[in-house]
């Protein structure tokens, strides 16, 4: 008679690669077979992750389509089975998997750590938003040395491939773009608005001041790289406020600290 | 003579667990139209896992729901069969939500999830052992010291049974949660599917079942492969569940009931005409316990 412990060691393998050691403790029950009563637990095993990688990774399944999408979701269960108490996290390391494995196709990679960090930004934690008049009430005489906290659902990525519009197309349930690599790569975030969950892109001076913004950059600091930008001198002041106002109307910055 | 009911239930567990009325599982499908429309539902459950998150949808639709109708807190995680220690992470986490959420009271399954750090994501069966019954007995006293409050079991659904299995499922149900000391969510459609799964008489099941201890019922839907069938809440509660509810009415009394809906999702009116059913159902019990007394 197995233990309690040799009894789920041997389901799970089985669940996990199919070893039938299991087979041996199961009843039979009159005239029906064992083989497809386990094959209920195997079979669900499998779907339910499959599923839970569909609901997050939408565009990467029209892109596959459905046999190879499947076929990728059963090599990355078993390169790595779920250990979260939650679904929520199980399909964190496909993108890296995906880089991995399919180095042919790096546009594959880059699509799913687009998705995922859609999927972080939706319940990333809740946090205060700063509003334009907040900052309007700031004293001129303060501004060189204040600093902003970003939202902590703001994620930034660079694409190297079209993966917005192949993601857009499949959520339009449009014919899907062939991937294509932009002339150059283009720098975005990604973050929730409220309830909703929003991406754009960057342009380069932007992405400097934003990354000096997460790094706790002052406002002069953050002028300072705009203005290695090429952006010339006497417009430093203008762009740097116009994207500030940009970002604090986008609900992106948290808290401004004096 | 009819004298089961929940007057017999413990004197603590009714203290803990207030009888609810009749409820639905809330899926995110439904949010807008039970903010839009305050139906008529008298409670909702919420799965744990899926408001163990941070922030955005969830849980603000959960606080707003919250201030409107109690909700009860049900895991699909909390593996009390595994053989690995009690996660102590994910306890942390639901006794966190049970914080926020003010829950009637807190459920999971008679089942184990996962091993060796893996997790399953189903709830997997038990064999019926005394072992299982010390094991399951004494993390369940774990959970509900960390708590602070008894939890409420629920029989799953099963397709196979082990060969070196000692006692019926009601009889290890009833062995867990006395010796345990907690209460029971009976699903009336996992003793259904579990019967015909197994070949056993769901009325044995009810006739052997700790019902001095359901604090709650569940009811469901489920598909047929003709030889076996699997608990998959698609579909409408069935029949024979709704005649098997009726037969545990009769010997609980009323209960605070529940209709799970996991997929296939019907508008919301559908799901209302079926809780209209249990309401009746219940009822229909309740007088007939009147009369008996």
């Amino acid at each position: 008679m197995p233990g309690l412990n040799e009894l789920q060691v041997n389901f799970k393998r089985y669940l996990m690669t199919g070893y039938p050691a299991i087979a041996a403790h199961i009843a039979s029950v009159g005239e029906s077979q064992q083989k497809p009563r386990l094959a209920v637990y195997a079979n669900a095993y499998r779907a339910r992750l499959v599923e839970a990688l569909a609901a997050d990774y939408e565009a990467l399944k029209a892109v596959l389509g459905d046999d190879s999408f499947i076929d990728l979701c059963h090599d990355y269960l078993d390169a790595h089975p779920s250990t979260g108490f939650s679904l929520r996290s199980f399909g964190q390391h496909l993108p890296d998997y995906l880089r991995r494995v399919h180095r042919r196709q790096p546009y594959l990679g880059e699509l799913a750590e687009f998705e995922w960090l859609l999927t972080e930004a939706f319940d990333a934690p809740d946090a205060p938003v700063v509003g334009v008049e907040d900052v309007s009430r700031i004293p001129p005489g303060s501004w060189a040395c204040l600093r902003m906290r970003l939202h902590p659902s703001v994620h930034r990525l660079r694409l190297n491939w079209n993966v917005v519009n192949i993601r857009q197309s499949a959520k339009d349930t449009a014919a899907i773009p062939a991937a294509e690599r932009l002339p150059e790569p283009v720098a975005c975030i990604i973050w929730r608005d409220g309830l909703t969950t929003q991406y754009r892109s960057l342009m380069p001076d932007e992405e400097s001041a934003l990354v000096a913004a997460e790094g706790g950059a002052t406002f002069t600091e953050l002028c300072e790289q705009l203005a290695a930008h090429d952006v010339p001198q006497d417009q430093v002041p203008l762009r740097a406020a116009g994207l500030l106002k940009t970002w604090l109307t986008s609900a992106l910055i948290s808290e401004v600290l004096l | 003579m009819n004298t089961i009911s929940t007057a017999m239930a413990p004197e603590s567990a009714t203290d803990e667990t207030p009888y609810l009325g009749y409820g639905l599982g809330l899926r995110p499908e439904y949010y807008e139209t039970i903010l839009e429309s305050t139906p008529d539902v008298d409670w909702f459950e919420i799965i744990s896992e899926n408001y163990m998150v941070d922030g955005g949808k969830p849980l603000y639709y959960l606080d707003r729901i919250n201030e409107r109708y109690p909700i009860v807190m049900h895991g699909v995680s909390l593996s009390i069969g595994g053989t690995d220690p009690l996660d102590q992470v994910y306890l942390r986490r639901l006794k966190a939500l049970a914080k926020r959420v003010q829950p009637a009271w807190i459920s999971d399954h008679l089942c184990w999830t996962g091993q060796g750090g893996h997790n399953m994501h189903d709830l997997l069966p038990l064999p019926y052992t005394d072992e299982a019954v010390r094991h399951v007995a004494a993390r369940v006293r774990q959970v509900q010291d960390t708590l602070g409050r008894r939890i409420l079991l629920e029989n799953v659904s099963s397709y196979v049974n082990y060969s070196h299995s000692t006692m019926s499922e009601w009889a290890f149900l009833s062995a867990v949660v006395e010796e345990a000391d907690c209460l029971v969510l009976l699903d009336i459609n996992n003793i259904y599917v579990s019967a015909v799964n197994h070949r056993f008489a769901p009325q044995d099941y009810l006739d052997g079942a700790p019902l001095e201890r359901v604090q709650q019922i569940h009811l469901a839907g489920h598909t047929d492969y003709g030889d076996f069938i699997i608990d998959t809440h698609d579909h409408p509660v069935p029949d024979p569940v709704w005649d098997l509810y009726t037969e545990a009415l009769k010997r609980c009394g009323r209960v605070s009931t529940l209709i799970e809906r996991d997929d296939r999702f019907p508008p919301f009116a559908e799901l209302m005409e079926e809780l209209q059913r249990a309401r009746l159902l219940g009822g229909e019990a309740l007088q007939a316990e009147r009369c008996q007394v």
